[in-house]
């Protein structure tokens, strides 16, 4: 199908994107790796009357240590991200989950802030021309993926009785490297900014922009690592993700593409802070994560390959 | 000794050499190259068919009325429009046996194309204009499955006042050789498997489409379809047709659109779309719905066909319940198979091409309510009913899967020693194709050393390594299994002296062009630059892809006689005292004294005594005839043997705590008689062995149990392979025993790779972990579940 019509507007300021937002039924447009792929297929009852270009705003695309902290503008590139020589010495998970991303073309053009205000991916959400009215469309909805092929679907439950995944594979990173996300409004941290809201899922208003990501500066004897498991590995969306951050007694690890939200593994944290990584106590980590999952009908595979992406994670980490 | 059944050349200049531009390289590498999704033209309307929602019902009523009164809309047709009211019912979706007309009232699938088109003055207003017909429907039961459809509980088409959901049965007609009751008696062993393929589709790179322009009573049209012809006919014949396959009846009296020869179909380039009768209701159908449209409106009318259409019309899907039975030296003596749906015609597919005496199939074809099935590329039934019986015949015995591949050679049940007394002889063949083709393989991937009894060996990173085998006879060594009606014309520019090649071709990818110019260039002794071919337009000539498979096998015996009547011609030509004094380009010569190379006509005995073609072509040109051959296929009158083999290796590392399959090594050895075009032939091998390890590793197309809809018609969620996706080094080996029946002794190859090596895979996953997995694809959650872990 075709793009509807609709007004492009390249906004040249924050303040002329944010106030044509305000205005109603706009919506920005950066990479437009997803929002494109949306439009065409038109699965969403609300279509935009105008897009609001953000490439054209000058000062959003960087990458830069500062205070203590890494701040990667809005509208910087993943493939950037992948090979900046600091993000991949210091914000390693950061750096290959960038490298991970899809496939070349689109990490050139896709960006940071477009990749963690993605939809979620759920075959039946996505089916085009809003063929089936599911849950994150309307409330009074059905989730067709409970009842029907629900193969690559949440295994850690839904959210209003939706099972759709969180696909990012930049957001798990940023959270166990605890990053914070700038707004035209605020600073919000990385798992606030994600709500996982079905209709909302992420905290931004209409009218509110992403500007920036803020990631400190990781304590010394940290080491993060991303690891991916998806069914090809030229362009794809993961099956299983996973981060892990771990050093100085702490750890973080945060899985994605099995809930409507990144999901921190806090059981496989615990299992592994202070201890020594090696097999057995990944392995045992690994299995921690993954105890509180409840397969749907499809999709049980998915839970051995989260148990090994965790294990692999913290593993990657020594 | 018998004659060899096929042309052949002394010398080969052009033929086999690497490194020859390509003829469509240039355009295509540069962009330029013209598809039909580019073809536009001025003041042309955008339609589109709707698709149906539903995965069976029937329009009760259809209003319209809002559709017609948006701005820019100019044309709608509708099923229950009075043109095309009384039309036939056209053929049959394929195996799947649907029902089809030109715009159907009944829906068969979700997504089908059917009921009414619109034609407006752009695809937005088409898109737009879609949504604006109310449709009223009576809402039919479906049904997915072909075994639940068999069982006859639900009949789905009560209302055609049928009884039964089975579309044919062919137990009662099973397909055969030898006994295989007797042969299972002989046996020592017997195994039985079911064998269970999902459904997997064409995802090719160029959406569908067709261009209609009247000009009078003259149409033009360009058409995205692997064999242009029977577009031409059917839109010739409109009325009163009958179809069956590829073949139609002439016109009636009184149709309203033009003869065959008011009809010109281009061809141009083509980004995939190709395999067999099935397909006619898009390549036939949709170029008469833009045919009616252009001619209601008076237009130039492009038909779109949506971009979820790469993923309809699969193929494959089956369920084959098969036995085997074999002795204790790995001798098979029987195979037997019931399949649902797809059949893998054990005789013809597995027969031909090795000594397994004993076989029976029969092919149970239920109605479901799904896409239409086309054989676009042949794979897993084909690769799975020869090699999963000797797979687990060597599980069984606990022996690599090549020997017992050897130990089974033949041909039409015979053993290899019948075949070598009574064939091979005849002709002068000495040569083993198996037993090359496995000893190159062995060697290039360094088989005897890293095979290994199954599920033994585990690697340093912990992932259980793997090696895995897959063999089959040649695609296909005679011109006259997929006969068409083929022919061509060379000709040597008048007054000028280049050579083209006419005939209409469809592109299939594979270099067909530069590989006619090679033959011509060598058989006329012209240079290989001197020689052209655009194939796009209608010449009345035709040089097609076969049914889909062997196309070069078909075309290359009449671009042989067409080049050599040209040659004939021209040194006819060279020798007649013709023009003002009558004397000749040669004089006192005869066409046997002269011979030609490099587009230079010399004497033998005095290669001095020579003239350029344009020196030919040039003088007096207008007292005698062109210098033009021509030539059509037909029939043969040889018995045809399967001689030729291709093997595949594939050595692969599996992740059992993922499940996940890395292929790090692939060898793919084809035995293609004659090589014209190596860089070709690599190219098909190469991009067949994509093709069969995407196919068996993760390609399969998903349906919402619920609601009948297919929900991955995208190229994200359909999981078709890239290069990206195979780790290790692919290696590509050409062998070349001359033993086809095409010109020089070819043999097709395109095809085969991908159609082959496909259970290569799950050889290699058994080899690696000791469990069978004969459910294809193999995705990790099949080998995780055959690990006990999910």
């Amino acid at each position: 199908m075709q793009l509807k019509k609709f007004q492009h507007v390249n906004a040249t300021t924050l303040d002329e994107a944010t106030s044509i937002l305000a205005g109603g039924k706009a919506q920005v447009i950066a990479g437009g790796t997803d929002l494109i792929g949306t439009l065409r297929a038109q699965f969403l009852i609300d279509y935009p009357e105008t897009v609001v270009n953000l490439k054209t705003i000058p000062g959003l695309d960087y990458i830069k240590e500062e205070g203590g902290m890494l701040k990667i503008g809005a509208l910087t590139r993943l493939e950037d991200i992948a090979i900046d020589s600091t993000v991949k010495s210091k914000y390693a998970a950061l750096a290959e989950a960038a490298h991970k991303t899809a496939s070349p073309h689109i990490r050139e053009m896709g960006t940071i802030g477009g990749n963690i205000c993605q939809l979620n991916r759920c075959w039946y959400f996505r089916k085009p021309n809003n063929w089936f009215d599911c849950l994150r469309k309307n409330p009074t909805g059905l989730c067709y993926a409970q009842l029907g092929d629900n193969r690559y679907h949440s295994i850690f439950g839904g959210v209003g009785g939706c099972f759709a995944v969180n696909p990012s594979d930049t957001a798990p990173a940023l959270v166990v490297l605890d990053a914070k996300v700038v707004t035209s409004k605020r600073i919000v941290g990385i798992e606030e900014f994600m709500t996982g809201d079905l209709t909302k899922p992420t905290i931004l208003d209409d009218d509110e922009i992403v500007t920036e990501i803020q990631v400190p500066e990781p304590a010394a004897g940290v080491k993060s690592a991303f690891i991916k498991f998806a069914l090809r590995k030229s362009i794809d969306f993961p099956i299983v993700n996973c981060a892990a951050a771990i050093g100085g007694g702490a750890a973080r690890i945060c899985l994605n593409a099995v809930s409507h939200n990144p999901h921190r593994a806090t059981a496989a944290e615990g299992a592994i802070a202070g201890k020594t990584i090696d097999e057995a106590n990944a392995e045992a980590a690994g299995a921690e994560a993954v105890k509180g999952a409840m397969a749907l009908p499809y999709n049980k595979w998915k839970i051995p390959i989260a148990k090994a992406m965790v294990k692999r994670a913290i593993l990657a980490c020594k | 000794m018998a004659e060899q059944p096929y042309a052949t050349l002394d010398e080969f200049n052009y033929i086999g050499q690497s490194g020859l531009r390509r003829k469509d390289g240039l355009e295509k590498a540069s962009g330029k190259a013209l598809f039909t999704r580019d073809v536009s033209i001025p003041g042309m309307l955008i339609a589109k068919t709707f698709l149906s929602p539903i995965p069976h019902g029937i329009i009760k009523s259809l209003d319209t009325s809002k559709a017609e009164a948006l701005p820019g809309v100019h044309a709608i047709l509708r099923y229950d429009d009075p043109e095309l009211a009384g039309e036939s019912e056209f053929a049959s979706w394929g195996w799947t046996a649907q029902y089809q007309t030109v715009l159907n009232q009944i829906a068969h699938w979700a997504g089908a194309p059917m009921g009414f088109a619109i034609a407006a003055v752009d695809e937005r207003t088409v898109d737009e204009a879609l949504k604006l017909v109310d449709v009223e429907w009576e809402v039919l039961p479906f049904e997915l499955d072909y075994e639940e459809s068999a069982k006859d509980e639900v009949i789905l088409e009560a209302h055609r006042e049928l009884e039964t959901n089975i579309r044919s049965d062919g137990s009662a007609n099973p397909s055969t050789q030898g006994d295989v009751e007797a042969g299972f008696a002989e046996a020592d062993h017997i195994k039985s498997f079911t064998f269970k393929d999902e459904e997997d589709v064409w995802a090719g790179v160029e959406a569908l489409s067709c261009v209609a322009v009247w000009r009078g009573e003259h149409l033009d049209i360009w058409v995205h379809a692997q064999t242009p012809n029977p577009a031409q006919l059917r839109l010739a014949g409109y009325h009163d047709f009958v179809a069956v396959g590829y073949f139609m009846r002439a016109r009636a009296p009184g149709d309203p659109f033009s003869p065959a020869n008011k009809v010109n179909v281009h061809s141009v380039y083509q980004g995939g779309q190709f395999g067999g009768p099935n397909w006619n209701p898009f390549y036939c159908n949709y170029p008469l719905i833009a045919a009616w449209l252009a001619k209601r409106t008076q237009k130039p009318v492009k038909h779109l066909l949506d971009a979820s259409n790469f993923c309809n019309r699969g193929y494959d899907e089956a369920t084959h319940y098969m036995e085997v039975g074999f002795k204790n030296d790995g001798t098979i003596t029987a195979i037997r198979s019931k399949c649902y749906h797809s059949t893998v015609d054990l005789p013809f597919k597995v027969g031909k091409g090795t000594g397994v005496p004993n076989l029976l199939n029969y092919t149970i074809v239920p109605y479901i309510n799904k896409g239409p099935k086309s054989c676009y590329r042949h794979g897993m039934k084909e690769s799975g009913g020869l090699n999963l019986p000797f797979s687990i015949v060597a599980a069984e015995l606990g022996m690599p899967m090549t020997e017992i591949a050897l130990k089974n050679d033949g041909c039409k049940g015979h053993s290899m020693d019948w075949v070598n007394e009574n064939v091979k002889a005849e002709w002068g063949w000495t040569r083993d194709s198996l037993a090359e083709v496995i000893a190159a393989g062995k060697a290039a991937i360094d088989w005897d050393n890293k095979w290994h009894p199954a599920g033994t060996k585990q690697l340093p990173n912990g992932r259980m390594h793997g090696m895995g085998f897959s063999f089959n006879h040649e695609w296909d060594p005679d011109p006259n299994t997929y006969l068409q009606p083929n022919q061509v014309c060379v000709a040597i520019q008048r007054t000028e002296g280049s050579v083209r090649i006419l005939a209409r071709h469809s592109d299939g990818g594979w270099t067909g062009e530069t590989t006619y110019c090679q033959i011509v260039a060598d058989e006329l002794g012209a240079k290989y630059d001197d020689v052209e071919i655009r194939p796009f337009d209608d010449a009345y000539f035709e040089l097609k892809q076969g049914m889909g498979s062997s196309g070069l096998v078909c075309s290359s015996p009449i671009l042989v006689e067409a080049a050599r009547r040209c040659k004939e011609k021209l040194l006819e030509i060279c020798t007649e005292p013709t023009g003002p004094g009558g004397r000749a380009i040669f004089p006192d010569l005869n066409p046997e004294d002269l011979d030609v190379k490099d587009s230079v006509v010399f004497e033998k005995a005095d290669p001095e005594n020579k003239k350029t073609f344009y020196q030919v072509c040039q003088r007096d040109w207008q007292f005698h005839d062109p210098p033009v051959g021509w030539a059509a296929n037909h029939m043969h009158g040889y018995t045809v043997y399967n001689l030729m083999r291709q093997a595949h290796f594939m050595e692969v590392e599996v992740d059992t705590e993922t499940g996940e399959v890395i292929i790090t090594k692939v060898v793919n050895v084809n035995d293609v008689g004659k090589c014209i075009t190596p860089e070709s032939v690599k190219g098909q091998q190469y991009g067949g062995a994509y093709m069969g390890i995407g196919n068996s590793r993760n390609e399969a197309v998903y349906y919402d149990p619920t609601t009948g809809v297919q929900l991955n018609d995208n190229l994200i969620d359909y999981k078709w392979f890239s290069m990206n996706d195979i780790q290790g080094p692919m290696e590509q080996i050409i062998v070349e025993t001359g033993m086809g029946y095409g010109a020089y002794g070819i043999a097709g190859c395109s095809e085969a790779v991908g159609a082959t090596m496909a259970t290569s895979t799950s050889d290699a996953i058994y080899n690696a972990i000791g469990k069978r997995i004969t459910s294809f694809p193999t995705t990790p959650d099949k080998v995780l579940r055959a690990l006990g872990k999910a």
